[in-house]
């Protein structure tokens, strides 16, 4: 695809109700046939930008551009993006043939030409003798399926889709979310998914976008966003995360000297995962992933050391999640094999890699 | 002093049936009676009554007016209803509580006052008494039934539905008869039927509003005062079982549809593949 034309850019989109901001001057390319995940806890925007997106919500300020058009004044009902909702919102009193068809048949597409546009989606979704069933006739994952057919039929610019697997169970969640990106990959078309399930938006995005009180804090691939975090939201909201605040004492060479927990850190500076770097005397945070902390005191550099008491221990299988009390009084989860640790351990010295952690500016 | 215990209860059941029920089959029977007079015991039986009442120009006239006020009422009080139905959704808190209680008040108001405040109205806004006149009153009094059961729909209606539509290209228009009306298809359709029922057993409004022109529940008070003949019980009769064929065939219809659809969704609630 040589096409630079985003499928969707939204320019400094504003929208508030009253005192409260609900989307906060946001930006933002999707390119064509990219997979982005909007994530972000309830009220932090993210359903109320894909609504604007499709027009059932007017933006205070801001442009729309879809495929380069502004669609920003357009009516809800001539906007070519199609949107999946939560609780699917078939229409009850039509076939799943006729839901599949209803956005088909508003285009002024022929009878037999929508027909077999049908036809064509029920085999995409793999439920080829569903179209004479009424919706309430069907289990939750059908209804879903139906749902993001019908939102594919009339061939949109790009598909948004409002949390539409939180309805389901955890195990028919889980295929589902095989299922939606299977369909995307297959179909190569533009999908804006919203969730609040950060691993849902890690296993299943090219691209995520983590959303706080109506901004977008980041937007990176899973990985990058999971390992160079650029605020504590992002570094706590998305897996887990040890935060320290620390204090830098210098910064030189490539490394910045930080005071941590009463000692001193050194850190090489490309993990400043945000702001234009640190000088002296600023405040920073220090985000260490569960699993970046091993047992034991090697004799390797570029490692910092913590030392604390095991407070609490809880055992999953293949893991063990263990709570060290620092001195200083902070506790720090630890991920850790089973075996690397020892039955009744009570003071314990975990290490980390001076590569695996994050540094954030504060402010 | 066992039996008693275990028959009190059935047997107080059936004297509740006999005591909602005897006058009607007693009524039905004074229709065979071949006398001039209601009264006990029938001696001598006959058709005749029944066959006359199907002959009689007032009779059928009367229920040709009634039908037509039924018909006419209904559709006025559907056309205002629904409108304000989908006013009334719109709002919440206080204010739909003030508008709920305005639109229902009418149907708590007594018959006669409201009759007579009717009478009066339409005599200031110069409609004369008549069909229209009664059908208008009807329309009146039935259309906080309309209102109450379309609400009670809309609410049950996901508000993502008709976003949805909108969404794949419907515009207002193409959503309110595609989508929202045959959503509340079952719901009109009850309506319907009630405010035809309504509008067909009123007799104070008809009364009032009427002038010279007789439905059929003021016709057969205006026999009354003739006296009460075989004639009266027969097309009583008829008109008795008519209302209960209309009725209960319309609770079933609009049962199946309804829970056709409820039961069909809990049953599949989660089964997948």
């Amino acid at each position: 695809m040589t096409d630079t034309v985003p499928a969707i850019e939204l320019r400094n989109i504003s929208k508030a109700y009253g005192a409260l901001r609900v989307i906060d001057d946001v930006s933002l390319r999707v390119d064509k046939g990219v997979f982005i995940t909007l994530l972000g806890p309830s009220g932090c925007g993210k359903s109320t930008l894909l609504r604007t997106i499709v027009g059932l919500s007017q933006p205070d300020s801001g442009a729309i551009l879809v495929d380069g058009q502004d669609i920003t004044q357009a009516a809800a009902h001539n906007r070519p993006v199609k949107m999946v909702f939560q609780d699917y919102a078939l229409f009850p009193h039509m076939t799943v043939a006729q839901n599949i068809g209803f956005g088909c048949e508003m285009q002024g597409m022929s009878r037999a030409a929508t027909a077999e546009r049908c036809r064509e989606l029920l085999e995409l979704i793999r439920l080829p003798d569903l179209g004479g069933r009424y919706p309430d006739a069907l289990s939750g994952g059908q209804r879903q399926r139906i749902a993001l057919a019908r939102a594919l039929a009339p061939d949109p610019a790009a598909l948004l889709l409002d949390e539409p697997l939180g309805a389901l169970d955890l195990k028919l969640r889980q295929d589902m979310q095989r299922e939606l990106k299977s369909i995307q990959r297959r179909t190569q078309k533009t999908f804006v998914f919203v969730t609040h399930d950060q691993e849902e938006a890690m296993s299943m995005s090219d691209l995520v976008a983590v959303m706080n009180k109506g901004r977008i804090e980041q937007l990176d691939t899973p990985q990058n966003i999971y390992a160079n975090p650029v605020s504590e939201f992002v570094a706590s909201f998305v897996g887990a995360a040890n935060l320290f605040p620390a204090r830098v004492a210098a910064v030189e060479g490539g490394k910045a000297r930080l005071e941590v927990e009463g000692s001193e850190w050194v850190v090489p500076t490309h993990r400043i995962t945000s702001g234009d770097g640190l000088k002296a005397g600023d405040g920073a945070t220090v985000v260490i992933r569960p699993e970046a902390l091993t047992a034991g005191a090697s004799r390797a550099t570029n490692r910092i050391r913590l030392t604390g008491k095991v407070t609490e221990q809880t055992f999953f299988g293949d893991r063990v999640h263990l709570h060290l009390s620092l001195a200083s009084g902070q506790s720090v989860l630890i991920d850790a094999r089973p075996q690397a640790v020892q039955a009744g351990t009570e003071e314990m010295t975990v290490e980390c890699a001076t590569e695996d952690l994050a540094v954030i500016a504060n402010g | 002093m066992n039996l008693i215990r275990r028959m009190a209860l059935p047997g107080l059941f059936w004297l509740f049936v006999a005591y909602l029920f005897l006058p009607l089959v007693v009524m039905a029977a004074m229709g065979f009676r071949d006398s001039n007079f209601v009264a006990f015991p029938i001696q001598s039986w006959t058709t005749q009554w029944y066959r006359d009442v199907l002959f009689d120009r007032d009779i059928l006239a009367s229920l040709w007016l009634s039908a037509q006020v039924a018909v006419l009422s209904t559709v006025i009080s559907i056309l205002v209803g629904l409108p304000v139905a989908f006013l009334t959704a719109r709002t919440s808190g206080l204010l739909r509580g003030a508008l709920v209680a305005l639109v229902v008040l009418p149907a708590f108001l007594p018959v006669v006052v409201s009759a007579i405040a009717l009478r009066i109205f339409i005599g200031r806004i110069g409609l004369e008494t008549g069909m229209v006149a009664i059908a208008f009153g009807h329309a009146v009094a039935s259309m906080p039934f309309v209102v109450v059961m379309v609400l009670t729909r809309l609410n049950s209606m996901s508000l993502n539905m008709t976003d949805a539509a909108r969404n794949l290209g419907a515009d207002e228009v193409i959503v309110l008869v595609r989508i929202v009306l045959p959503y509340l298809s079952p719901a009109l359709l009850g309506a319907f039927m009630f405010c035809m029922l309504l509008s067909f057993e009123d007799f104070v409004r008809s009364f009032f509003l009427g002038g010279f022109e007789q439905t059929f529940p003021v016709l057969l008070f205006s026999r009354l005062r003739f006296g009460f003949d075989p004639g009266l019980a027969a097309i009583s009769t008829i008109i008795l079982i008519a209302t209960t064929g209309f009725g209960l065939y319309a609770e079933r219809f609009i049962r199946s549809r309804r829970l056709g659809r409820d039961t069909s969704i809990s049953a599949t609630g989660n089964t997948h593949d």
